[in-house]
C-alpha cells in the first residue's frame, strides 16, 4: 500500500527527518488562511497522486502569491493517468543545490533489506543507474548499525547526516513494515539535509498491525477495488471482454496468457485465492457481471479450495442472475467428482482441460 | 531418491485443529505421510484423525522424533510458530499466505544461521510422488512417479503443470512449490542444485512468473551448473504491470522482471521455454 507524498512526509517529520515548510489543501479556498504562516517568495504546488515522475507529468507546478490560487485550481481540475487530484501539497519552492538519492527496499537475493544511495539523485536516477552504475551504492543489510554505514557513505561534510538519515529510514522500515522507503531528492539546505519528496510502500500483508493506515487507505479505493478488498480477493481491471475467475496468481496469469494465445482478450485479473469458498465465487461473479463482460470463464484447480463449494456458489449465482452470455467452467482437484455431479444436475458442463476451456470461450463470444 | 523428503521423513503439523490444518492432515495421511504429531496451543490432548495434538513442539519432542514441520498457522501468529519449530531444529514448510515480509525475513535468516530449510511461505509444499507429501496438492493428481523434477513459484499452476506431465506419461520425482512471496526460503537456484544431485531426476521443469529477477538468475545458473535438461514456462505476459517498487526496485532489478525479459534470458542461455502448458511435455520428450 503506497502512501502519498504528504503521508510519507508526516512520518519523516515524526522521525525528525527535515521536510520543507508547507501545507495540505483539499480545496483552493483553503489557501488564504494558510498564507500567514507560509509566506514564501515562490511555491511548489504538488498533486498528491500515487504516480511516479509527477514533475514530468505536470502534476507539480510552481507559483508565486499572485497566481497560487489559479495554479491550484487548474491542478484540481486535472486528471493524471486516470487519477483525480483530491489534495495538493503546497510548499516553499527550494532551489536545488546538492541532490542525493537515498532509499531502502527488499533484496530477494540476500533475504534482507538493501540500502541504496547515490550522489546524483533526482528525477533521472533510473537512467543514471543504467548509464553509470558505479555511481549507485548498494548494501544488503539486516540490522543496521552506524559502523556499517560509516564505511558505506563516501567522506564528505554530509557523511554524518547521511548516516543519521539512513538509520531513521531503517527505523521507519521496521516500525511501519515498509517494503520501500525512498527520499529522492534529499537536498542540502544551509547544511541540513531536507527530504524534498517521499515515497513509502507498506507491506499489504502487515496492514493488520497498522489499522490507522489501513483505514485511511481504504477510503481511497474505487468501488470495485473496495469490494475486492473486503472479499479478500485480488482484482485488477483489464481492457478485454472475457471475465475471468481463477485461483492462485500463477494460474490466473496462465489463464490470461492462454486467452491471449488463442486470440481473446481478458477483461480482468481476479484471483479468489487459496481456500476460497462459495462466498468468494458468488460475490466475485457478481462483481464481474457488473462490468458487463461478453463471456465468463471460471478456471479452478483446487488444492485448498474444494470444488463442491465452488459449484454451490456457481449454482446459486446462475439461479439468482439469469446469465445469457457464454459461461464456461473448468474445475479440477479436491472433490471434483461431487462438483461435476452437482453442476450436471443444473445442466452446466464442467470441463477438465484449461486449454479446451479457453478455446471454447474464445470461440463462443465470436 | 527424491529431494528434501522421503518415506522416512517424520512430520509435525502446526495449526492441526484449524479447518485447513485438519483437512490436509487427513489428505496427507491418506497419501502415506508419516505424521507423528500435531500442535495447537491450548488443545493438547485432543486427536485429529488419530494424530495426537500437543500444546507445544517441545512437548512433542519429549516423546517423539521429527524432521519437518508444516505450518497452517494464521499469518498474525505465524512468526512465533515458525520460530518455535526452528528453535527445535525442525525444517519448516509454510503454507500460510499473507505473511508479513518483515516476519519472513526474520524466519529465513534464523533458519539460514541454523542450517535449516524453509519452504514458502505462501506455497503448496513438496510432494515426492507415490511416497510422501508435505503440502496441500490434491492427492489423486499426484500419483505418477517418474524422472521429472518440478520447481514452481505458484500453487495451483503447479498442479496444472504436473497434470500435463502425468497425462503425457511423464511421472515426477519431486514437485516443489517454493512460494510466490518476495522473500522465500529455498529458491530456484537451491532447488536446481538439489535436483542436479538427485539420481532419480533426469529432467527439470521450472515454472516462473513475472516480478523480481529470480528466473533470470536461475537461467544463468542453469547454463553454468546444471547438466540435466531444463524446460521453463513463464506466466504473466498479459498480466497488468504490478505496482512499481519506486526507483529502488528498478535500480536493484535493472532490466528484469517482465515475462519478456525472463523468456529472452532463458533463450539467451539456450533453455527452452514453453508457450502454453501442453507444450511442456513435448519439449521434454525432444
Amino acid at each position: 500500500m503506497r502512501l502519498t507524498e504528504f503521508e510519507g512526509k508526516q512520518i519523516f517529520s515524526k522521525y525528525k527527518i527535515k521536510i520543507p515548510k508547507g501545507f495540505l489543501i483539499s480545496n483552493p479556498k483553503e489557501i488564504v488562511k494558510n498564507l500567514d504562516f507560509n509566506n514564501f517568495n515562490e511555491y511548489s504546488v504538488k498533486a498528491q497522486i500515487l504516480l511516479g515522475k509527477r514533475g514530468k507529468l505536470g502534476a507539480i507546478q510552481f507559483a508565486d502569491k499572485s497566481n497560487l490560487s489559479q495554479v491550484a485550481k487548474s491542478l484540481f481540475n486535472k486528471k493524471f493517468e486516470g487519477f483525480d487530484v483530491n489534495k495538493l501539497l503546497i510548499e516553499e519552492k527550494i532551489s536545488l543545490d546538492k541532490q542525493f538519492y537515498l532509499g531502502i527496499t527488499l533484496s530477494r537475493k540476500d533475504d534482507s533489506y538493501i540500502l541504496v544511495f547515490s550522489e546524483q539523485g533526482g528525477a533521472d536516477i533510473e537512467e543514471i543507474s543504467k548509464s553509470s552504475p558505479e555511481s549507485i551504492k548498494k548494501l544488503a543489510i539486516l540490522k543496521p548499525q552506524r559502523k556499517n554505514l560509516i564505511r558505506f557513505f563516501p567522506n564528505s561534510k554530509f557523511k554524518d547526516k547521511l548516516i543519521d538519515t539512513a538509520m531513521k529510514l531503517f527505523k521507519i522500515v521496521y516500525d511501519y513494515d515498509a517494503v520501500l522507503v525512498e527520499i529522492n531528492p534529499l537536498i542540502n539546505i544551509k547544511n541540513h539535509l531536507v527530504a524534498l519528496d517521499s515515497k513509502i510502500i507498506i507491506d499489504d500483508n502487515a496492514l493488520f498491525r497498522h489499522q490507522d493506515i489501513a483505514k485511511e487507505k481504504e477510503m481511497q479505493l474505487s468501488r470495485i477495488e473496495r469490494e475486492a478488498f473486503h472479499l479478500g480477493v485480488s482484482f485488477v481491471q483489464l481492457s478485454g471482454n472475457i471475465a475471468v475467475i481463477s485461483n492462485g496468481a500463477g494460474l490466473v496469469m496462465a489463464t490470461l496468457d492462454l486467452i491471449d494465445y488463442y486470440g481473446g482478450k481478458p477483461a480482468n485479473f481476479l484471483d479468489i485465492g487459496a481456500g476460497a469458498g462459495m462466498k468468494e465465487i458468488f460475490e466475485g461473479l457478481k462483481m464481474l457481471l457488473e462490468e458487463k463482460p461478453k463471456g465468463i470463464l471460471i478456471n479452478i484447480f483446487a488444492g485448498m479450495t474444494r470444488c463442491d463449494e465452488i459449484a454451490n456458489g456457481i449454482i446459486k449465482f446462475r439461479k439468482q442472475y439469469k446469465i445469457k452470455i457464454p459461461f464456461v467452467v473448468r474445475m479440477i482437484g479436491t472433490n471434483e467428482e461431487d462438483a461435476k455431479l452437482m453442476l450436471k444436475k443444473e445442466n452446466i458442463e464442467m470441463l477438465d482441460s484449461m486449454e479446451e476451456c479457453v478455446k471454447k470461450i474464445v470461440k463462443e463470444i465470436h | 531418491m527424491s529431494i528434501l523428503v522421503n518415506q522416512k521423513t517424520r512430520v509435525i503439523v502446526q495449526g492441526i485443529t484449524g479447518n485447513q490444518g485438519s483437512f490436509h492432515t487427513k489428505e496427507m495421511l491418506d497419501y502415506g505421510t508419516n505424521i507423528v504429531a500435531g500442535v495447537r496451543p491450548g488443545k493438547g490432548g485432543q486427536e485429529v484423525f488419530g494424530v495426537p495434538v500437543f500444546n507445544t513442539i517441545t512437548e512433542v519432542l519429549k516423546e517423539k522424533k521429527a524432521d519437518w514441520s508444516i505450518l497452517f498457522v494464521p499469518a498474525p501468529n505465524l512468526k512465533s510458530a515458525a520460530l518455535e519449530a526452528l528453535n527445535n531444529n525442525l525444517n519448516i514448510i509454510i503454507i500460510t499466505e499473507n505473511v508479513p515480509i518483515k516476519d519472513t525475513i526474520e524466519i529465513v535468516n534464523i533458519a539460514n544461521k541454523k542450517n535449516l530449510k524453509v519452504i514458502g511461505p505462501n506455497c503448496p509444499g513438496v510432494v515426492s510422488n507415490s511416497k510422501i507429501k508435505i503440502g496441500i496438492m490434491p492427492n489423486h493428481l499426484f500419483n505418477k512417479n517418474g524422472p521429472i523434477g518440478v520447481i514452481s513459484r505458484s500453487g495451483s499452476l503447479t498442479y496444472e503443470i504436473s497434470k500435463h506431465l502425468s497425462d503425457a506419461n511423464l511421472g515426477q520425482s519431486t514437485v516443489l512449490g517454493i512460494g510466490g512471496d518476495p522473500i522465500i526460503g529455498i529458491d530456484f537456484i537451491e532447488a536446481l542444485k538439489l535436483f542436479e544431485k538427485d539420481k532419480e531426476t533426469e529432467k527439470i521443469v521450472l515454472v516462473g512468473e513475472i516480478g523480481s529477477d529470480t528466473e533470470e538468475r536461475a537461467a544463468e545458473f542453469i547454463s553454468k551448473k546444471i547438466s540435466k535438461q531444463v524446460v521453463a514456462y513463464i506466466v504473466g505476459k498479459t498480466a497488468p504491470e504490478g505496482k512499481r517498487m519506486g526507483h529502488a526496485g528498478a535500480i536493484i532489478s535493472g532490466n528484469t522482471g517482465t515475462a519478456l525479459t525472463k523468456i529472452q534470458t532463458f533463450n539467451k542461455f539456450g533453455i527452452e521455454v514453453a508457450k502454453i502448458p501442453s507444450q511442456i511435455p513435448k519439449l521434454l520428450k525432444n
